[in-house]
């Protein structure tokens, strides 16, 4: 801790203590223009270094630039510049090395018949930012700190199924596991030096080894000012080729609108994940060579009816929840608001190979929600509204406040609902009070809920989201850390998701999650509304950018280019 | 005077250690630190379970807070759940930009705010004071977040289009430049003159009104019949003991300012306090959120003694026993 705080304190106001190549070349860049003020408008400046520059801007905070101490998106994705791990993405989102030379699996012998050996062969020649060899030694210590009680590492998840590592030879990791685990490929997605490790083992947690550290990725971390913004510089030793662009930075602002600013006055080259209310911002700025790019992406929107019988007992009827489904226009919600960027949700696996693309939609036709709710007995009543028993067709409906866009769509249902007589009533509550844990009093986590809106996506194209359907899961007084909102539980789901955490032949792991998802069709709990694009813009003189459903802006920065 | 200040400072201990303990249970019941991660698929229960041992978190409210205090009081504020940064350096990290922005801002405000409202006083009723009060109503009236957005698209997005030299839209430096003293002075130009007219507005008329009362008392006329130039009366007697008011005003608006305009740098992505506190507040980051909150209370608490002695200084006949 003394070290960090020391060198933070060192900083001084215009440099860093610290000469290095690049500062004193920016100094000697700076003092050629710094006449008067006015001369030093950034205009020229800018323009002059940007060849050789590129800034993307994002429009949230960061939190660690770590993979292995952050769930943060846009966390994540910067320290993926210059973290890498044993597996990468291609085009697809299939799986391809990275330190491993190739993917274990069952054909190649890397996989062990009974799935609890995988055998990585590691790339010869990679390197780390400092020029040190990616040794198995490596590997083995990443897990180590992984499974180290002293450090705050923000997952296990996976890491916990390992008995052991060995390192036969530098180039060769065997990974032993206590239990099958299928989803192996998500593991060790970022490496730490051993060296690096060791050199700061008394206060890892708080080294600034950990806040900016080195990998082998195609940028290194230069600074990273809290709040403010990240330099990196193009690494020299990357194994796919040094990255054409010399430097990247990526800055920081507090809100989308001063993001969109920033792009207007070229300020900023990319913007991240612009939200889609900002479409016709973007397209007005089409004439200054802004280019608005898009991608599909692993994240659905989704209506869910809670599924415990007691919370919500209207929806314990699957014939009642079917019909419902009729009664959405998921075309209307993508056409109105969402500027046609978005596809008709589909489930939990959209955007991922393990969708299942042949279940039979819920396409809409009201008439036929109005034929089914009739036949089930549920009459119009006096005000429109239908009736059983003297019991209205009514619900409540609860989603994030102050989230224009999902207020939109929520009124929009509302609507699609009432004409078919259904009563949506609106109940909307503070981000906090929804996703707060149980603990916390979190709605969804206590399934204080009739109807509720959120989307949650895939982080990476591997089906294990178990959790979300799992009876153990669901959260209680008993178990109040529980991840399981819906509070499904069915017996033969949570076999077959069992079973699939252990199948280690890809097509046969597809064909049970495939399975998985007729069943939650049939039961219909969730009406999937609709899966929005990831945005970006970009400038049109940038060569080579493409925008990954996963590796979003990380996938391929060493291919960019200044046209 | 001096046992005046050391009787204050005293006082203040167990005022700042109840606003500290309200602060605390405050940010505790605004929300679980821990809730974004339940969302994600890659963090299991036992994941949570451990980080919220691991933060202490797990224990009762009175406990968690006894603990942040002790260590508080031995110098140890704690490391931010999400950046792992040490909370002293951050607030040293970020109180220099503030101070740098407050700082440019109100040497323009005092000094305008004097001139403006002086002129406006002696030439009372005139056209000129018309203005200058008009003005200062609509300076008062603009909300600051609107004139931010304002100026950015006047001077940065628009002069851009229309080719003219142009201001940056937010951030201290350009990164392609670097952090130099020139671009820093350039990127503050556009804030630090929003928080000037707003704040300025404000002071113009209250020092109007404070001067207007002092121009016709007896002291005035006897100094004027002294043949006292029309100059010295103004700043030795009138404006001198115009100031009380504005002292107050000051001492109440800088420990806010330095908890950051929160608004203003928001807008134009300035690195100050007030971002730091916005960032953590949407995460509910503990420790950065106590840091800066108890620094706010300790700035509020020194600015009003200040505040006293300067009373002391403007007006001789103020004693304090």
């Amino acid at each position: 801790m003394r070290s960090q705080a020391e060198h933070r304190r060192q900083r001084s106001r215009f440099g860093n203590g610290r000469l290095t190549r690049r500062q004193v070349m920016q100094g000697m860049a700076a003092g050629g223009v710094a006449g008067t003020l006015a001369a030093h408008g950034p205009a020229p400046s800018a323009r002059a270094q940007a060849r050789d520059a590129v800034v993307l801007g994002m429009h949230q905070e960061l939190e660690f630039l770590n993979v292995l101490y952050t769930q943060g998106g846009n966390s994540l994705s910067a320290s993926k510049l210059a973290q890498r791990g044993l597996l990468f993405l291609d085009a697809e989102s299939n799986w391809i090395g990275e330190l491993a030379a190739e993917v274990p699996s069952l054909a190649n012998g890397g996989i062990s018949e009974d799935g609890l050996t995988i055998t990585y062969t590691l790339r010869d020649g990679v390197t780390w930012h400092d020029g040190e060899p990616v040794t198995s030694a490596d590997v083995q210590a990443t897990w180590d700190m992984i499974m180290n009680p002293d450090y705050a590492v923000i997952t296990r998840f996976g890491y916990d199924r390992i008995a052991s590592v060995d390192t036969p030879d530098p180039l060769t990791v065997v990974l032993n596991f206590a239990e099958p685990f299928a989803s192996w490929p998500i593991l060790f997605d970022a490496i730490v030096p051993k060296h690096v490790i060791d050199a700061n083992a008394d206060n890892l947690d708080e080294s600034e080894a950990m806040r900016t550290p080195i990998g082998f990725g195609p940028y290194r971390i230069v600074e990273y000012r809290t709040g403010e913004s990240i330099a990196y510089e193009a690494f020299d030793g990357y194994w796919r080729g040094r990255p054409i662009i010399d430097r990247f930075f990526i800055r920081i602002y507090p809100s989308v609108d001063a993001l969109m600013q920033a792009v207007a006055a070229q300020e900023v080259d990319i913007a991240w994940a612009v939200p889609i209310s900002y479409v016709p911002q973007i397209e007005a700025l089409e004439s200054q060579g802004v280019v608005l790019i898009s991608v599909p992406s692993a994240n659905a929107e989704r209506y869910v009816m809670n599924a415990d019988a007691e919370q919500a007992p209207l929806f314990a009827d699957k014939a009642l929840r079917q019909a419902l489904h009729y009664a959405v226009d998921k075309q209307q919600i993508i056409d109105a608001l969402l500027f046609g960027l978005a596809e008709p949700g589909l489930g939990e696996w959209q955007g991922s190979p393990w969708q299942n693309p042949d279940l039979p939609p819920y396409a809409y036709d009201p008439d036929l929600c109005r034929e089914l709710l009739d036949g089930l007995g549920w009459a119009p009543g006096g005000d429109g509204i239908r009736e059983k028993d003297g019991q209205r067709l009514t619900f409540s409906h609860k989603t994030t406040s102050g989230n224009q866009l999902r207020e939109n769509v929520q009124l929009l249902v509302q609507q699609q609902f009432r004409d078919v007589g259904v009563e949506m009533v609106i109940e909307n509550q503070r981000t906090a009070d929804l996703f707060g844990t149980w603990d916390q009093g979190g709605q969804w986590s206590r399934g204080e809920y009739e109807m509720g809106g959120w989307s949650h996506g895939l982080r990476v194209p591997d089906p294990e989201v178990s959790n979300r359907y799992l009876c153990s899961e669901i959260a209680s007084e008993e178990n109040p850390a529980g991840s399981q909102w819906y509070r499904y539980c069915n017996p033969e789901v949570d076999a077959l998701l069992d079973q699939q955490a252990a199948t280690f032949d890809i097509e046969e792991r597809r064909n049970i999650i495939f399975r998985v998802q007729e069943i939650l069709h049939e039961d219909a709990y969730w009406i999937w509304l609709y899966s929005a694009a990831t945005i970006y813009t970009a400038p049109a003189a940038l060569n080579n950018f493409v925008l990954h459903p996963f590796a979003n802006f990380y996938w391929n920065p060493q291919e960019w280019e200044w046209a | 005077m001096t046992a005046y200040l050391v009787r204050r400072l005293i006082q203040a201990v167990p005022l700042l250690l109840i606003i500290s303990f309200i602060a605390f249970a405050i940010v505790q019941a605004t929300g679980d630190p821990l809730a974004a991660y339940t969302v994600d698929a890659s963090l299991t229960s036992d994941d949570i379970a451990r980080l919220r041992e691991r933060y202490g978190l797990d224990r009762p409210m009175p406990l968690q807070y006894l603990a942040w205090l002790g260590n508080m009081l031995s110098g140890d504020w704690g490391v931010s759940y999400y950046t792992r940064e040490n909370v002293v350096d951050m607030v040293l990290d970020r109180l220099p930009n503030t101070l740098l922005l407050v700082g440019i801002a109100y040497t323009v405000i005092l000094v305008a705010a004097a001139a403006l409202g002086i002129l406006s006083a002696v030439r009372q009723y005139s056209w000129l004071d018309h203005l200058i009060t008009g003005t200062s109503f609509v300076g008062i009236a603009i909300p600051s977040f609107w004139l931010g957005l304002m100026l950015i698209v006047v001077f940065s997005v628009q002069f851009k289009a229309a080719g003219l030299p142009y201001f940056p839209v937010g951030g201290m430096y350009d990164q392609r430049v670097g952090e130099t003293l020139p671009q820093v002075l350039w990127h503050a130009v556009l804030p630090a003159t929003t928080l000037a007219v707003v704040i300025t507005a404000r002071y113009v008329r209250y020092i109007r009104s404070a001067i207007l009362e002092q121009i016709a008392v007896d002291y005035v006329r006897t100094a004027r019949a002294k043949g006292l130039p029309e100059r010295t009366v103004m700043l030795r007697h009138i404006f001198k003991n115009a100031l009380l008011p504005l002292i107050t005003l000051v001492a109440l608006d800088v420990p806010s300012l330095l908890s950051g305009a929160i608004v203003i740098e928001s807008i134009f992505a300035w690195p100050g306090m007030g971002r730091l506190f916005w960032s953590a507040a949407e995460r509910t980051d503990i420790p950065v959120l106590m840091a800066t909150m108890l620094l706010v209370a300790v700035l509020t608490v020194i600015a009003n003694l200040v505040a006293d002695a300067l009373y002391a200084v403007a007006d001789p006949r103020i004693r304090y026993q």
